[in-house]
């Protein structure tokens, strides 16, 4: 059993630290004081993190940590829990997205997801990358074709479908369809894309080539990647949050806190020293 | 950030399609209501005891009730013997003969109920002479019982935990021991949600017994053969149509009784589904 | 893990596969009855079975039968079923054209809006109205709808619709074809419906969410994802519902309008009609009484005709729906 550290206070001065880190990139979504609950367990606790503007900010911690719930409540897929809580604040460019005033279609077309496990629909590679922006009211197609081709060659995948675009999506590999999925994310031309482990289900050599993509993604996006990888964080993450109990136990640059670490906690972690 | 062209129109189709889904929702339900309303009050005015003790011809039920009574019990009986060992052999002995049972209990239950009656006046009453009866009706009703029972046993029968029959081989039981008593018994109240679905679908039938049960006026007579059978579907369909107010209200209450027996067996159904399906 | 097989075993494996053959018995002796009873029909009737719009038993005070095709029958006899096919194919037409897209609305309802409070009793009603008997919907109708058709729901029709094919002309009494598919398709919705909830309820979750977190509407998620992934069975539970229709019998005796069988095709939709269902009981007191048995061995025709399109709804809905028919009615419910 390791004991919890942090206290209210304690998390609130690192707030403050964390937003002088890393200061030559601006913030893009801030989080203010964010709780969440599932019924009465509060999954999420009093986490503030500032996500950096063309950083990939990885979410570390153990399962059940509160990851996947965060970044649910970036893109307030959350709402679609039916006894999910949320509480405090999330700033997006200034505004709070967890204003129920917001409204969730606009912020999910600025804020894309890709999940854990490929989850193509049950249609062409084509369609699948058009889904969104068809969604979205784009409907020439001279307009679309080039967003689809745009998005499959940003997601590193075009060389290996051009000749068949038309062929069903559940006919690529695990791997191609989970940058499949990513360019269906960016064929919208999100902000922010949010990625809840995307190589848990996938090969090495998949893994690598969406590692890549993740990298040379972060010039146009904001990435949040919640991964298990501790390798994966170091390789590809500019900064990283460790989340423990949903609790944020410490936020740096992944450089500094895996050489590192502030926090006894974090380290015991990154060592692999935990129960 | 906060708006987007053409969002406005894609919220009010979605919320058109909310809407017309809470309406048709709604649309389907309110006749099940209304039917259970316009039975009740058309028959209140005639609900009394004459109902229980005076026969058809004297403003009661008894006959039809009865009938309908005799004619279930008499059909259930026979499906149960049938359904549930047709049920045992798909789900414990299957060969290749028993994908040609399944999808012949399949056809059975798409056959029209009127072809089964058509069926049962040439066969039973006429070619074997067993004229207007109880027996004819009650193989009727059997055959369109059957595949429900038997398919809901092969179900049920394949719920029981394989560990608890490997428990039976390895106690040195055989087969039929371990199917007798310990998947059947395992399995009964699967079985029994399925005899309770075949049994109302027995006592709204109307279209196989017009034919091979005729109707009476008369209590049943216990006699299998020439003797024909009153029953309540029988008195809906066919005193409505007679220009007596007193008839009409014979067919609404026969249509209540109808509707209090099929609801509450329907209830008891789906609250052992509820206990014992989804276990 | 096969035990060798005691005696014991294979006495009652050999006795429960003898049961089990009570299905095909039932089966094969249905239709190989109504074959060898309608032989007669089938030679005298011909192709004109199909295509008459007369069934005429034929001049009973004749003193000489007429032979044809080798076959017995009165002088002036003739036998067509065109208005009943025409009565059955159009009342269940229209009742699947209502029933499909209420079906489909009342499982997306089910599934994606209900409160999950109210979920349950919502299923459980909507299959109680799979139980409610078949007279009893065919007297509702009657003393309901017929009014209602007649009344209003009619008469409005034909003067705000009528330039449409077969809605204008005479509004006609209230019993008919409208009002058969109407009470046909109440009948058939909640089959249709619970087949479809199931599978509804089965879409992948992930693939929902990733229409959502695309920026979709719950209508647009449901519309590409959930719908498609449904596509089959939707098909499958209509066949099914197609086949309901096809050979219910009371309710549309009751409210069509065509007690004695009807003698015209349907003009409009609020016609009276007879079907191949219901000719079956108005029809066989009359054919008794020919002395030829021509009239009963055309009505075994009918039949067997009934039983044949049926079953190709049915065959056809096995392929689609999973399970089996038996299972998606078992769990579904059944009308009577
Ligand atoms: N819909 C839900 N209802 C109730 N509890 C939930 C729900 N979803 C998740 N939880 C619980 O909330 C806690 C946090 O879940 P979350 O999925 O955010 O964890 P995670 O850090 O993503 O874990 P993992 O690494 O295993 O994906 C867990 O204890 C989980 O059991
Ligand atoms: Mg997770």
């Amino acid at each position: 059993m390791v004991e919890v550290l942090t206290t209210r206070t304690e998390s609130a001065q690192k707030a403050v630290m964390h937003l002088q880190a890393d200061s030559q990139a601006e913030s893009k979504v801030a989080l203010k004081g964010l709780s969440v609950w599932y019924g009465m367990s509060k999954v999420v606790d009093d986490v503030s993190i500032d996500f950096r503007r063309n950083r990939v900010t990885a979410v570390m911690g153990p399962s059940g940590c509160g990851k996947t719930t965060l970044l649910k409540t970036l893109n307030r897929m959350i709402d679609l829990v039916p006894d999910a809580r949320v509480e405090g604040e999330a700033y997006m460019d200034g505004q709070n997205i967890l204003d129920p005033q917001f409204d969730v279609t606009i912020l999910r077309r600025h804020v894309g997801m890709v999940f854990q496990k490929p989850n193509p629909f049950p249609m062409s590679i084509y369609d699948n990358v058009a889904f969104g922006p068809r969604i979205h009211g784009m409907k020439k197609k001279g307009e679309l074709d080039r967003v689809v081709e745009e998005s499959l060659v940003g997601a590193g995948l075009y060389g290996e479908v051009k000749d068949k675009l038309g062929k069903p999506a559940s006919s690529l590999s695990g791997g191609q369809q989970q940058r499949m999925c990513i360019a269906r994310a960016i064929a919208i031309k999100p902000e922010v894309l949010l990625l809840d482990e995307p190589t848990s289900a996938l090969d090495p050599s998949g893994s690598l080539k969406v590692e890549q993509l993740i990298t040379t993604l972060k010039e146009n996006y904001t990435l949040v990647l919640v991964t298990h990888n501790m390798q994966q964080a170091a390789r590809i993450s500019d900064n990283t949050a460790f989340l423990y109990e949903g609790r944020l136990v410490e936020y740096g640059e992944t450089g500094q806190m895996f050489e590192n670490p502030k926090e006894e906690l974090t380290e015991k972690y990154i060592t692999g020293k935990f129960g | 950030m906060n708006s987007e062209k053409g969002l406005g129109a894609r919220k009010a189709k979605d919320w058109t399609m909310r809407g017309v889904a809470l309406a048709l929702t709604l649309v389907i339900l309110i006749p099940l209501f209304d039917i259970i309303y316009v039975v009740a009050v058309n028959s209140a005015p005639a609900l009394s005891l004459t109902i229980l003790t005076k026969t058809t011809a004297d403003g009661g039920l008894i006959n039809a009730i009865a009938g309908s009574v005799f004619l279930v019990c008499f059909s259930s009986l026979l499906a149960i013997l049938l359904g549930v060992f047709s049920g045992v052999y798909l789900a414990e002995f299957g060969g290749r003969f028993a994908s040609v049972v399944r999808l012949l209990a399949d056809v059975l239950t798409g056959v029209p109920s009127i072809v089964v009656g058509y069926f049962g006046f040439i066969v039973f009453v006429l070619d074997f002479g067993w004229g207007f009866s109880a027996l004819a009706a009650a193989l009727a009703l059997t055959i369109i019982m059957l595949p429900y029972v038997t398919r809901t046993t092969e179900f049920a029968l394949r719920k029981v935990p394989s560990d608890m029959k490997e428990g039976s081989f390895a106690l040195g039981a055989t087969r039929s021991t371990t199917v007798n008593r310990i998947s059947l018994r395992y399995a009964a109240p699967g079985i029994l949600t399925g005899v309770l679905i075949a049994v109302s679908i027995s006592l709204g039938e109307t279209a196989p017994l017009i034919y091979t049960a005729d109707f009476s006026n008369y209590l049943p007579s216990g006699a299998l053969t020439h003797s024909p059978v009153g029953y309540l579907t029988y008195v809906t369909w066919a005193y409505i149509s007679e220009p007596f107010a007193s008839a009409h209200q014979q067919a609404f209450v026969a249509s209540l009784i109808l509707m209090l027996l099929v609801l509450s067996i329907g209830l008891c159904a789906r609250f052992m589904v509820a206990r014992w399906w989804k276990s | 893990m096969r035990k060798r097989e005691s005696p014991r075993d294979r006495a009652y494996g050999l006795a429960v596969a003898i049961v089990a053959a009570s299905i095909p018995v039932f089966v094969f002796g249905i239709l190989l009855f109504l074959i060898e009873y309608s032989l007669p029909a089938i030679k005298f009737n011909g192709l004109g079975f199909f295509t008459g719009t007369s069934w005429n038993l034929g001049d009973f005070n004749a003193v000489k039968f007429i032979t044809k095709n080798g076959v017995e029958g009165l002088p002036g006899a003739s036998f067509g079923i065109l208005i009943f096919l025409a009565g059955t194919l159009a009342s269940s037409t229209i009742a699947l054209l209502i029933a499909i897209p209420t079906s489909i609305a009342v499982a997306l309802f089910t599934v994606e809006d209900a409160p999950r409070r109210v979920r349950e009793p919502l299923i459980a009603l909507v299959d109680l109205l799979a139980g409610v008997p078949s007279v009893v919907y065919g007297l509702w109708g009657l003393v309901v709808l017929v009014p209602l058709m007649e009344r209003t729901v009619a008469p409005d029709l034909a003067s705000t619709l009528g330039f449409i094919p077969f809605f204008g002309g005479a509004t006609g009494a209230g019993y008919g074809l409208l009002t058969s598919g109407l009470v046909l398709a109440l009948m058939v919705t909640p089959i249709v419906s619970s087949t479809v909830r199931e599978s509804f309820a089965k879409t992948p979750p992930d693939v929902k969410e990733a229409a959502l977190a695309l920026g979709c509407t719950k209508w647009e998620m449901e519309r590409k994802v959930v719908l498609p992934y449904s596509k089959t069975t939707i098909a499958g539970a209509s066949l099914l519902g197609l086949g309901r229709a096809f050979g219910e019998t009371m309710a549309v005796l009751m409210v069509g309008g065509g007690a004695g069988a009807v003698a015209y095709l349907p003009s409009n939709v609020y016609s009276p009609i007879s079907t191949m269902a219901t000719v079956i009981v108005s029809l066989l007191d009359s054919a008794v009484t020919d002395p030829t048995k021509l009239a009963l061995y055309s009505l075994a025709e009918v039949a067997l005709v009934l039983f044949l399109i049926t079953l190709s709804a049915n065959m056809l809905a096995r392929l689609f729906v999973h399970g089996g028919i038996a299972k998606a009615l078992v769990s579904g419910g059944r009308e009577n």
